[in-house]
């Protein structure tokens, strides 16, 4: 894993350059090149929202040239993200625009509650209990797919091999309930 | 094709069951909290790998041939289009006025001179000459005009290519002024300003033909295909508006209160006499109308900018979705853009879910009026609770003051 990590910092600093050399020189093809290296996720994240081979190659082409507008007026830090950010709204519009009719879940990132929660002592303490008591609310099916996903570091396969639910099943218990959890546990904050 | 974002190949192996469940957990997790790679990884596994590196690699291409034209291709393209354009319209102007002449041989012999430019495809030359500023100025292009002096030459019998270039009087300045206006035409194809140098195009015509004793309804030709012309480069670059009218079909009456909604989000409403006007400002071109009791019709609006729909009345049954109420704080300022009544017909419109019972959402409305945040508080069950929040966030753009602060709308959407 460390070997990527460090792929990805050249890769970012790679990006800061061409950003930087085509602000000086206004070449398109630096920006192109730019573009490119990060064209396979612009589409995925395309196709995962349109879900159409046609429409996705086209957004692809659209951000490109909306990018060519906007890379000078914005302040971009970090340009994997930003185009990311930049390309699922344009995706989003397109969907929302044409009213498809279709599965968008907003809620898909919310955090679990232990993760990133660097707290000390007392109150780390706590959340464990508060979450326990949390983890015992939820649905059945969705606290045995949590457990197992965070608690007991099993894959997505594991949990169907384990419970016999299915994959997308599996996919929907955890966001759900993860989305429960973080409900009940602030309310037990506020408490 | 190059994959430099290192995840695309981790996922390629995930989906193809090359790692361990340990790692296949790594990365599920990091994905769950991670909407960029949540996303690659859902995009990846929807569609065959086939298809996607076909793509890929057409994308590739698209991008280099984009970078290596430089948008020369777009604009040359237009500018050859338009100037082939106005070559037309020049030569039905002088078609038109060689007819005049000799019919009433009213005509002053000094005040049209005539040029001939036998073969179509040496209009493309010239277009192209004008087209670039390096390669030819306007006063050479005016070197190779008949000087003041010269009579008039009689067009040809076969006429359909004649380019005519005349000149006012004989003098030479106009005809530069009108080659000006063509390079001006070529120059600002691709700017708003089209439309503004069509009108001046016109004018100096107008001008131009002022001596011709028909001038006047001459002026009504020239008009009449500026005007087709501006249409079809409108048709190009988009008109500023979209208008229309909905009525029923079955009564021929006009339809008030029906939802409009061109696929850029501009929304509206038709007005008591079943007319609307929307902005035209995106590049989608789907016009959506809707309203509850009618089948909902999708119009592709490519070709036009006034439209006129029958909607047909939908006899099924529709689910009743109510809207009960709402956070009713003093200080609520957050309402549809569309207003209450066109929202709660737009949630009436949307839902074709069976499931009774009722889900409240609770969300914020970002600055740029979008519902952001959108939370069930009591939901229903899970197809319930997507189905509402998918109303609230497909739905209108929101208005008031609240927008981009933490003022929280609470709707009940009541799923009968």
């Amino acid at each position: 894993m460390s070997g990527f990590n460090n792929y990805k910092q050249s890769d970012t600093e790679n990006d800061e350059m061409l950003l930087q050399r085509y602000r000086q020189t206004e070449d398109l093809s630096v920006l192109g090149e730019l573009f490119q290296a990060h064209a396979s996720m612009v589409y995925y994240v395309c196709y995962r929202y349109l879900q159409d081979s046609e429409q996705s190659k086209d957004a692809v082409m659209q951000i490109f040239e909306e990018l060519i507008q906007k890379v000078n007026k914005q302040e971009i830090k970090k340009f994997g993200s930003w185009l990311y950010v930049f390309s699922r709204n344009h995706c989003l519009m397109q969907l929302r625009s044409a009213k498809k009719m279709q599965y968008i879940s907003l809620d898909e990132f919310v955090e679990f509650p232990l993760n990133g929660h660097h707290e000390s002592g007392d109150n780390k303490e706590r959340s464990f209990i508060v979450l326990e008591k949390c983890m015992e609310k939820l649905p059945e099916k969705q606290r045995k797919s949590v457990d197992l996903f965070y608690l007991n570091e099993k894959c997505y396969k594991e949990i169907v091999d384990l419970t016999g639910y299915t994959l997308k099943e599996v996919k929907s218990y955890i966001q759900n309930g993860k989305r429960n959890l973080k409900i009940c546990m602030d309310k037990n904050r506020e408490e | 094709m190059k994959n430099s974002h290192p995840d695309i190949l981790l996922i390629r192996k995930y989906l193809k069951g090359e790692l361990s469940a340990h790692e296949m957990h790594m990365l599920e997790k990091r994905a769950q909290e991670d909407p960029l790679l949540m996303d690659m990884m859902i995009g990846m596994e929807s569609g065959n790998e086939e298809m996607h590196e076909t793509n890929l690699s057409v994308i590739d291409q698209l991008i280099r041939q984009r970078v290596s034209n430089k948008q020369r291709g777009k604009v040359v393209a237009w500018r050859a289009w338009l100037i082939a354009a106005s070559v037309v319209l020049v030569a039905v102007v002088s078609l038109w006025i060689f007819r005049t002449s000799k019919n009433d041989g009213l005509l002053d012999q000094e005040t049209l001179v005539f040029q001939d430019t036998p073969a179509k495809g040496e209009d493309t030359n010239r277009a192209s000459i004008e087209v670039s500023p390096k390669q030819s100025d306007s006063s050479q292009l005016i070197a190779a005009l008949p000087s003041k002096k010269s009579p008039a030459v009689t067009a040809p019998p076969n006429k359909p290519k004649v380019l005519s270039r005349s000149a006012i009087k004989g003098e030479n300045t106009p005809s530069k002024s009108i080659d000006r206006q063509e390079v001006e035409i070529t120059a600002q194809a691709d700017s708003p300003g089209l439309m503004a140098s069509t009108d001046a195009k016109q004018r100096t015509i107008q001008h131009k033909l002022s001596p011709v004793p028909s001038a006047e309804s001459l002026y009504t030709n020239v008009t009449a295909q500026a005007n087709s012309i501006s249409k079809r480069a409108a048709i190009l670059r988009k008109p500023n508006a979209i208008k229309g009218m909905v009525k029923d079909k079955e009564t021929d009456q006009p339809l008030p209160g029906v939802n409009v909604l061109l696929a850029d989000k501009a929304m509206g409403v038709t007005d008591s006499n079943g007319r609307f006007s929307l902005p035209h400002s995106s590049d989608s071109t789907q016009l959506a109308v809707s309203m509850a009791g009618y089948e909902r019709q999708q119009i592709n609006m490519r070709a036009r900018d006034s439209v006129l729909i029958a909607l047909e009345p939908n006899n099924t049954s529709l689910n009743e979705v109510m809207v009960v109420g709402y956070n009713a704080k003093a200080k609520q300022t957050l309402k549809p853009a569309i207003g209450w009544e066109a929202y709660k017909k737009y949630l009436h419109i949307n839902n074709i879910y069976g499931n009774s019972g009722k889900v409240t959402v609770i969300f914020q409305v970002d600055t740029e009026g979008n519902p952001i945040n959108i939370r069930v508080i009591r939901g229903l069950d899970e197809d319930a609770n997507q189905q509402a929040i998918k109303l609230i966030y497909t739905g209108s753009r929101w208005i008031g003051e609240g927008r981009g602060s933490n003022e929280e709308v609470k709707l009940d959407v009541n799923f009968h």
